[in-house]
């Protein structure tokens, strides 16, 4: 089953948002920052920005093959990105990306997460 | 209101490093770092390379490592090890400053770092054929920093909330459409141009250094800024539509010098001299860019306890006015007169982070 689809991306953002660590001593705060996952964002959106008004994914498929490079990296800096990366199956869904419309979805769902997790209260 | 356009010709030369962020920070393992260079390349296409030679699971594991022995984890020593060529794929190659001398005075590396060790870079802003150039919103916003510290400078700019915090108070120059209302935005009248490009020629990292007069002590900071190299002269337009904005720009050198003399006052003046950078004779002082420091940013009278509050609970608590923003870079001597002079006057090769020299000229009247 495909891990990301139009109707269940919004709610599986909410999940993983819902599943990450929260700080020991400050329980309102993750262990993630807002920082962190802005970068996570700005990784993808440069991509959603250019696939616009695009019939294929001409041209992209050699920054697609490097965004996922770039999450791994990320992950591997900080641990809290990391569990971002693996609850999120973040690495899963991007090689589910074939077309136009699956790479809008997971920006979509990047900015999905990023939504929840400043309504579930992530601060710097 | 009528409009008559006047073109004036904004000359600047960089006294000090300068760095206006793209707001991409290099990784540590985004760059090679040999012999004073750092060679930035497109990792697009260097990973495109490690794929077709079967490298690619490979260099994922070693991008999830984490090490804090970092020099052996760097991409140089990963391409070395497999057998790769640490050249050759794209992008572009920055001079890095030499950090390593030491001076007279104390310095320390901060926390457990080496202070000769490069971590992330900050990239400076470019445009799409990759050459670095100072957008005309940053050098404008200096300008009204300048005009709202000087021409502007009765003007109560606090706005207090209820909670007891404060923020800027946006329309105490007007600006923007209102119904009903007369057209008032002074500066909608006052055009900037972005730069004329440069290239990775004119560029150096530089490091962050912060000087404590209170603890008499130079803090190496782990923050890299590609950054315009000292001496370099930039050029800009600037266009003012209106009488009075041709007023306030004509006489930009002169509110420059008072909103300097001002800052000097008010805060350089608490710096040991021999860290403030030179200005150039003939030439109007401002501060552009990153890591000049909060008081070349705001309304610096008004802003005074403001700032300090909204600091007081963060782990870089400030204290006073804050600390000395500094970088190092290489020595420059100029001749004047006949007589040589120097931009710095320290043994450590101290300039004040962001400060550069202008002078500004009209070029033609009505004739756009």
């Amino acid at each position: 089953m495909a891990i990301l689809t139009d109707e269940t991306y919004v709610d599986k953002a909410e999940k993983v948002i819902k599943s990450l660590d929260r700080d020991n001593r400050n329980p309102a705060a993750f262990v993630l920052t807002t920082t962190k996952i802005r970068n996570l964002l700005s990784l993808t959106s440069n991509l959603y920005d250019e696939s616009l008004g695009k019939q294929s994914l001409d041209g992209l498929t050699d920054k697609l093959a490097y965004l996922r490079v770039q999450f791994v990296y990320q992950a591997g800096r900080e641990k809290s990105v990391k569990q971002l990366v693996e609850n999120a199956e973040i690495l899963g869904a991007l090689k589910e990306i074939n077309d136009v419309a699956s790479l809008q979805r997971f920006s979509r769902y990047m900015e999905a997460l990023v939504a929840y997790f400043k309504f579930e209260g992530g601060k710097d | 209101m009528k409009k008559t356009y006047r073109k004036f010709i904004f000359t600047m030369r960089t006294v000090a490093p300068v760095h206006i962020g793209s707001g991409y920070k290099f990784g540590t393992k985004e760059y090679i770092n040999e012999d004073g260079l750092i060679y930035f390349p497109d990792m697009g296409k260097l990973y495109q390379h490690l794929v077709s030679e079967g490298l690619d699971e490979k260099f994922e594991e070693w991008l999830l490592k984490r090490n804090v022995q970092s020099t052996k984890v760097r991409l140089a020593q990963f391409l070395k090890a497999n057998g790769q060529s640490i050249q050759g794929y794209g992008g572009y190659t920055v001079r890095m400053m030499q950090t390593t001398e030491q001076g007279g005075v104390r310095q320390h590396a901060s926390r457990d770092r080496q202070s000769t060790e490069v971590n992330e870079v900050s990239q400076f802003i470019r445009d799409a054929y990759g050459n670095p150039y100072i957008p005309g919103s940053s050098l404008k916003g200096a300008i009204r920093t300048i005009l709202l510290n000087t021409h502007w400078k009765d003007e109560n700019f606090v706005q207090r909330y209820g909670n007891g915090k404060a923020s800027e108070k946006k329309d105490v120059v007007d600006w923007g459409a209102h119904k009903n209302k007369q057209f008032d935005d002074i500066f909608n009248e006052i055009r900037v141009s972005d730069s004329n490009p440069m290239s990775n020629q004119d560029l150096l990292i530089v490091q962050k250094w912060d000087y404590s007069a209170r603890k008499q002590i130079a803090t190496a900071l782990p923050v890299y800024r590609e950054s315009i190299a000292p001496f370099k002269v930039i050029k800009f337009e600037i266009v003012t539509t209106t009488e009075r904005a041709t007023e306030l720009i004509k006489n930009l050198s002169k509110y420059a010098s008072e909103f300097y003399t001002d800052y000097k006052n008010f805060y350089l003046s608490e710096q040991p001299n021999e860290y403030v950078t030179d200005n150039l004779p003939g030439y109007a002082s401002l501060y552009l860019g990153s890591g000049s420091g909060v008081w070349t940013k705001t309304i610096f009278r008004q802003a005074d306890g403001i700032v300090q509050n909204r600091y007081q609970r963060m782990k870089t608590k400030m204290i006073g006015k804050g600390v000395m923003k500094l970088t190092k870079a290489p020595q420059v001597k100029y001749k004047f007169k006949e007589s040589v002079k120097t931009l710095v006057h320290n043994n450590e090769s101290f300039y004040e982070m962001g400060k550069v020299a202008f002078f500004i000229e009209e070029v033609t009247q009505d004739g756009l």
